[in-house]
């Protein structure tokens, strides 16, 4: 029997400014490079912390500089866990999105929304709580490495 | 943001010159858009060549622009790489948007 996979955790914090977003998708792309995962996987992770941290930002926030988003991301080599937590505006109704549109009819075609759909569509978890004025999203995926 | 633009008979062929298409450029790339389209350029080739990276904002600038555009015209995409084209999967984009191999590819479909 292999012995139980030891988990790491790294955490960070980002002024809450979207350029500083793409730092954090870097850092995660270094740990998904460390794991071996695919390229795929990479851009899918990549994708959810940044729409996460995005939504941090535009709504917890209201796009206000000056503001800490911070970013943990716990992996082993089985499970990626990322966890993003604001201390803005909490969701008052987290919505997993939807996706439904006719791709033959220009005027049903999504132009916002599509990040929580993105992210409920890569992770096999997603939760939203709030605590102590601390707004946290937890995102959950199980890795098959290529 | 950085994007080149240039006219092949009545088709513009942009270029975004930069690695991500996300929420910090989505508003100037979708107002670049906009401008090109309401200048009167109505068949447009957008070549992600040089993209690896675009969020559901950038996505949806895209979108935007199809959507400017309206049925008098078209907006196909070309060069694009396969972790970019997995997010088209994803969100069905790949449905809404004719996409081609190559940038000759993209024009000759405009051209007919």
């Amino acid at each position: 029997m292999p012995e139980p996979a030891s988990s790491k955790t790294i955490a960070f914090l980002i002024d809450s400014k979207l350029k500083n977003v793409s730092l954090a998708g870097v850092a995660l792309r270094g740990i998904c490079s460390y794991l071996s995962l695919s390229e795929i996987d990479t851009y899918y992770l990549e994708l959810c912390v940044v729409e996460a941290v995005n939504n941090a930002i535009k709504h917890a926030y209201d796009g206000e500089e000056g503001h800490a988003v911070e970013v943990t991301i716990t992996y082993s080599s089985d499970e990626i866990t990322l966890k993003i937590s604001d201390t803005g505006r909490k969701m008052s109704l987290y919505s997993p999105g939807s996706l439904d549109f006719n791709p033959d009819d220009l005027t049903t075609l999504p132009e916002h929304g599509l990040g929580l759909y993105i992210i409920n569509s890569v992770m096999d978890e997603v939760h939203y709580d709030s605590e102590d004025e601390k707004n946290t999203l937890t995102m959950r995926k199980h890795l098959y490495k290529s | 943001m950085q994007i080149e633009d240039r006219k092949v008979g009545d088709i513009l062929v942009v270029l975004p010159l930069e690695k991500r298409i996300d929420a910090s450029v989505s508003t100037e790339f979708k107002g670049k858009m906009v401008d090109w389209i309401n200048q009167g350029n109505r068949r447009i080739v957008l070549d992600l060549s040089l993209v690896d990276f675009i969020d559901s904002s950038g996505l949806g600038a895209i979108v935007s622009s199809l959507k400017t555009i309206g049925n008098d015209g078209d907006l196909v995409v070309c060069c694009i790489r396969e972790t970019v084209m997995s997010l088209f999967k994803l969100t069905r984009m790949n449905r809404v948007f004719q996409i081609f191999a190559a940038q000759t590819e993209a024009i000759e479909a405009l051209s007919h």
